[in-house]
């Protein structure tokens, strides 16, 4: 293997997969980077055994010389990232080393076989679709906070992806809130659907993560195909492949309260720094807020153990029978955290059921539920 | 390279058969006669559980994965460094792994060995596992002193017994390591007949000195010797080497002077507070061993 690049072009697409590779290193060859040169395509792979990411790059140099080994992952992106900006570095492959060579540097670094490097097999694909990538990107920000963490409910702890012939849905859920969010896709756009049935999968915390931080709005759109064990996620620059949760998640669609009989209208800056200033005196741990609701407005108050209070009033629209109900100002806080749209609708019935909450707006595709709290 | 002991062969085979028809269940409790083989036999395991032909085949992908560790669908817990049991991180970390989807077709392999080195919120912790398994896992937990899991934990396995070496596999085993035929004999009496523990002593080059220690034992028993010449010949030897051996011999003799009718009273009084000092010394390591035994000796006579 044989090949020069303009150091900037290296440096891209070998901090992604850095990225992946130099958190665990039980193995040495975990922490490598499968560097591979096919045409006049370089393609760069890290792996934990979790996630599996490939950085692609073209070559422009004419005279490369196809071949494949792996080195030391952080080693390799250490060197190039020090070298002066605008360098051109030349990497050959001598024997068991790699040779990095750049104006009058030279970094001989060891290999180990390609072949040792544990690539995931074939996906089972069940569904694909392509997708732009600002809108899987504004999806997964709309949900991934609700995730659970560390949950013993292991099929919690990551997202719920949905295809089906004509939508994409996401869904999160901590067993206190829930935010799912979907988008609407044209005809074609979803192949290798094996039934009526949507496919599921369940992408795992790390892999949420992960992928929003590789996604580039504005980039060309992403293949996302969604296989038995395996979600991949196709770009020009990046493959991103990452396992999947083994468990089922819990039917969402029952979660959703249908029957609301009071709707709530309200500017979401005024609510939300109105409940940011009460949750101060809320308690610490269980984070508690109470909601009176009357017409055309909402009082809320927070205690603390300390016995200090807070009250705030806050205008909204509104018109019915009053109402009392504790939340966690926290989840509320989160949830109003990503609507952009300017008023929030939230939708309530009684004290103990759960309330609806989404942007007050036509277009909106995001729906978060937050448990109500007896206080 | 992995290699598995030749008495395990009959079990691990009768296993990579259950997995080949798919009669394999999430949890076996494999009950093993030392800590020593439990870790030699969860080694084996997994090449015989995803290997393309179930047989070790050394060819195949995942055989080579196995053989570099690289094999992202098997994890081994066990103890970790110098500690002496398996933390409830581990584990966590064992249940992470067994919640995500399998990289390779041929399923998940989760071993715990030795199992009887669980603690007790360990042991909590994988309950939960073994009431609602994975699809596509296998769980395999090696013990060798099965009474130390908890009946929680126990009633939710399939318990299999690996049988013991005879005598010829338990010598042929240390002749392969170089060990005389003599020696060997020797070695094994010392280690009632249990071939890793007997390559232990040999290794550990204290064979000779754990001679002597029950030599001095057997003198006591016969009313020759005194505890303080027991106290001295057992100083500055290994705690766990010697009390297993001491344990093995108080059992022999036991067994060999036992008739019909009549029990040896004195050696099996001898084989229960050899057994209480060997609990004691697992709970807190740092007593003084030549002077617990002799101490030991006295309250015996």
């Amino acid at each position: 293997m044989k090949f020069s690049i303009e150091r900037e072009a290296l440096v891209k697409p070998l901090s992604l997969v850095a990225g992946v590779v130099e958190r665990r290193q039980t193995l040495p060859i975990l922490a490598n980077v499968l560097v591979s040169v096919e045409g006049s395509q370089l393609s760069l792979v890290g792996t934990d055994l979790e996630v599996e990411l490939t950085g692609r790059v073209s070559l422009e140099d004419p005279d490369s010389v196809g071949g494949s080994v792996t080195v030391p992952g952080r080693k390799l992106f250490d060197i190039c990232k020090s070298l002066p900006e605008g360098s051109v570095i030349e990497l050959v492959q001598d024997g068991a080393k790699l040779v990095v060579k750049s104006g009058r540097s030279r970094f001989s670094l060891a290999t180990l076989p390609a072949t040792e490097f544990p690539l995931v097999d074939s996906l089972n694909v069940r569904g694909s679709m392509t997708v732009d990538q600002q809108a899987l990107k504004a999806l997964i920000e709309q949900t991934a906070f609700a995730m659970a963490q560390q949950d013993v409910r292991y099929y919690l702890n990551g997202m719920l992806w949905e295809l089906s012939s004509g939508e994409f849905r996401v869904v999160a859920t901590d067993g206190h809130r829930l935010a799912t969010s979907h988008i609407a896709l044209s005809g074609g756009v979803v192949q290798g659907l094996a039934g009526p049935d949507a496919t599921q999968i369940i992408l795992p915390r790390k892999g949420v993560l992960e992928l929003s931080r590789l996604l580039h709005p504005g980039d060309a759109p992403a293949e996302v195909s969604l296989g038995d064990n395996h979600l991949k996620v196709d770009t020009a620059s990046f493959t991103f492949i990452s396992k999947l949760v083994d468990g089922k998640f819990p039917d969402y669609q029952r979660v959703l309260p249908k029957n609301s009989t009071k709707t709530v209208v309200g500017e979401r800056d005024v609510l939300k720094s109105a409940l940011s200033r009460a949750a101060i005196l809320s308690n610490e741990k269980y984070r508690g807020i109470r909601l009176h609701l009357s017409n055309d407005q909402v009082q809320v108050v927070a205690n603390n153990p300390e016995q200090e209070e807070a009250e705030e009033i806050v205008s909204v629209e509104y018109q019915g029978e009053s109402l009392e109900i504790g939340f966690n100002v926290s989840y509320l806080l989160d949830v109003l955290g990503v609507i952009h749209e300017d008023n929030v609708k939230i939708s309530l019935s009684d004290p103990s059921g759960s309330a609806l909450l989404e942007a007050a707006a036509e277009h909106a595709n995001a729906m978060y539920v937050v448990m109500p709290m007896r206080l | 390279m992995t290699t598995s002991l030749a008495w395990h062969k009959s079990v691990l085979e009768q296993l990579a058969d259950r997995r080949r028809s798919e009669r394999l269940p999430h949890a076996m409790l494999l009950t093993v006669a030392s800590d020593l083989e439990a870790i030699a036999l969860a080694g084996a395991l997994p090449y015989f559980i995803v290997c393309d032909s179930c047989a070790m085949c050394r060819q195949c992908r995942a055989c080579r994965l196995l053989e570099q560790g690289a094999y992202s669908d098997y994890h081994l817990c066990q103890p970790e460094g110098t500690s002496k049991v398996i933390k409830i991180d581990q584990i966590r970390g064992l249940l992470n792994l067994g919640a995500k989807t399998a990289n390779y077709p041929a399923g998940k392999v989760l071993i715990l060995a030795p199992a009887n080195a669980l603690n007790r919120n360990a042991a909590n912790a994988l309950l939960k596992f073994l009431e609602e398994p994975p699809a596509n896992t296998y769980l395999f937990l090696v013990a060798s002193r099965t009474a130390q899991l908890p009946a929680t934990v126990m009633s939710r396995c399939q318990k299999l017994t690996v049988a013991r070496p005879d005598r010829q596999q338990a010598l042929v085993f240390l002749q392969d390591r170089g060990v005389s035929d003599m020696r060997a004999k020797t070695l094994l009496r010392l280690a009632s007949d249990e071939p890793l523990l007997a390559l232990e002593i040999e290794e550990s080059g204290t064979a000779d000195a754990l001679l002597r220690v029950v030599a001095e034992v057997e003198k006591l028993v016969l009313g020759q010797a005194t505890p303080r010449g027991l106290g001295q010949s057992a100083q500055g030897l290994e705690a766990n080497l010697l009390l297993t051996v001491l344990i093995a011999y108080a059992h022999q003799a036991a067994v060999g002077q036992a008739t019909e009718h009549t029990l040896n009273t004195g050696l099996l009084l001898l084989h229960k507070a050899l057994v209480e000092l060997y609990a004691t010394y697992l709970r807190s390591p740092n007593i003084n061993i030549p002077l617990a035994l002799e101490q030991l000796c006295v309250n015996i006579r």
